[in-house]
């Protein structure tokens, strides 16, 4: 898990890295002074915690929390006050920290937040859903919903039986999201639906109205797949 | 049988001169890692005269939320040097600076928060060298 600092004091920035650093599951990114600093940091890095000081003069904990909008890290808070603990309640931190640190405390509180993101890691293989990019909106289509995905140069083609999406990705990034239980790749540059097949004649599949090849190295792999009855 | 190391009684000496600091905290925290320790103290030891400066001119302004401010910032770095006599200091100076009471008692708080500090650094470097 990528996670960053954000403490104003020295030491205490200090202590919790080596906390981190003592956690193989931790990879620390950085480490931040002040909380405006990070804020532009996490404009274009992916986090997923983040250690978070709440008495700091620039801007607190709690306001730094209220800024974030979209792509929320989990959030270990870290505070000399007890007092505070109940305010961060009212917002989704995953846990809070008293100082002085022990190892044992932290240890418990950023092995809840691993269980938490590898929770979330598997829910978004496993979704139903889709968020694709469309022209400056981001829609969502349910993955059902995708007959068979073509492969043009740097992008995939996902098509729907209404509409075509492009998205920069490689075929096996797809692979990797779709449940290939119900999908298969039978060329370099094709993945099918299994249940939208129609009919497959000289190693071209028909699918409504369009031909989509086998590849020679998907052929033994798309045969036994198939549910053959001879 | 008594083989005590003599190393023991210079070990022990050396400990009974240290008045103001127990880096016993910080030793467990290190878990075996003296780098670390070494860190933390050059930390403590660059970044307190600072700090001393900072509480002791917004005391001269009567700017008493700096003076908080600054105490409330120094409070880990005092848990970990175990200066356990400024953590009553430490209580009251937040106390009186956040309440604004009793704000004739704070520059005598304030005092004796830079002299106790100032003996403790001298310690820490002697200390530190166990460390290196």
């Amino acid at each position: 898990m990528n996670c960053i600092v954000i403490d104003d004091e020295e030491l205490s920035r200090k202590s919790i890295e080596h906390c981190i650093k003592q956690s193989d599951f931790l990879n620390l990114k950085m480490s931040f002074d002040s909380p405006i600093k990070a804020l532009s940091y996490l404009q274009t890095n992916k986090i997923d915690l983040i250690f978070l000081d709440i008495e700091m003069p620039e801007m607190t904990g709690i306001e730094f929390i209220k800024t974030l909008k979209i792509n929320v890290p989990q959030i270990i808070l870290a505070t000399s006050h007890p007092e505070f603990a109940l305010e961060a309640f009212e917002y989704t931190v995953t846990d809070y920290l008293i100082k002085p640190l022990t190892f044992s405390r932290f240890f418990k509180s950023v092995s809840k937040a691993k269980e938490i993101f590898d929770n979330q890691q598997s829910f978004s293989a496993e979704s139903d859903d889709f968020f694709i990019k469309k022209g400056t909106s981001i829609i969502r289509i349910n993955k059902s919903e995708i007959l068979w995905v073509e492969a043009s140069g740097d992008y995939a083609i996902l098509n729907t039986r209404k509409e075509k999406f492009m998205v920069h990705s490689t075929m096996k990034s797809i692979e990797d999201k779709l449940p290939m239980k119900d999908y298969l790749r039978v060329h370099r540059s094709y993945i099918v639906r299994i249940d939208k097949i129609d009919c497959i004649e000289d190693d071209a599949i028909s699918y409504d109205k369009k031909l989509i090849p086998i590849g020679k190295t998907y052929k033994e792999e798309v045969y036994k797949r198939l549910n053959l009855l001879t | 049988m008594n083989t005590s190391d003599p190393n023991d009684n210079l070990k022990q000496n050396y400990s009974n001169k240290l008045k103001r600091i127990d880096l016993s905290y910080l030793k467990d925290f290190a878990n075996g890692d003296n780098a670390f320790i070494v860190e933390m103290i050059d930390a403590f030891a660059s970044q307190t005269p600072e700090e001393l400066n900072l509480i002791s001119s917004a005391l001269e302004n009567k700017n008493w939320k700096t003076v908080r401010a600054v105490a409330h910032k120094m409070k880990p770095s005092i848990t970990f040097m175990g200066i356990s006599e400024l953590k009553e200091v430490v209580v009251l100076i937040l106390e009186y600076s956040s309440k604004e009471i009793s704000l004739e008692l704070i520059p005598e708080l304030v005092n004796k928060f830079k002299t106790i500090c100032n003996e403790a650094i001298k310690e820490l470097e002697i200390e530190k060298k166990l460390y290196l």
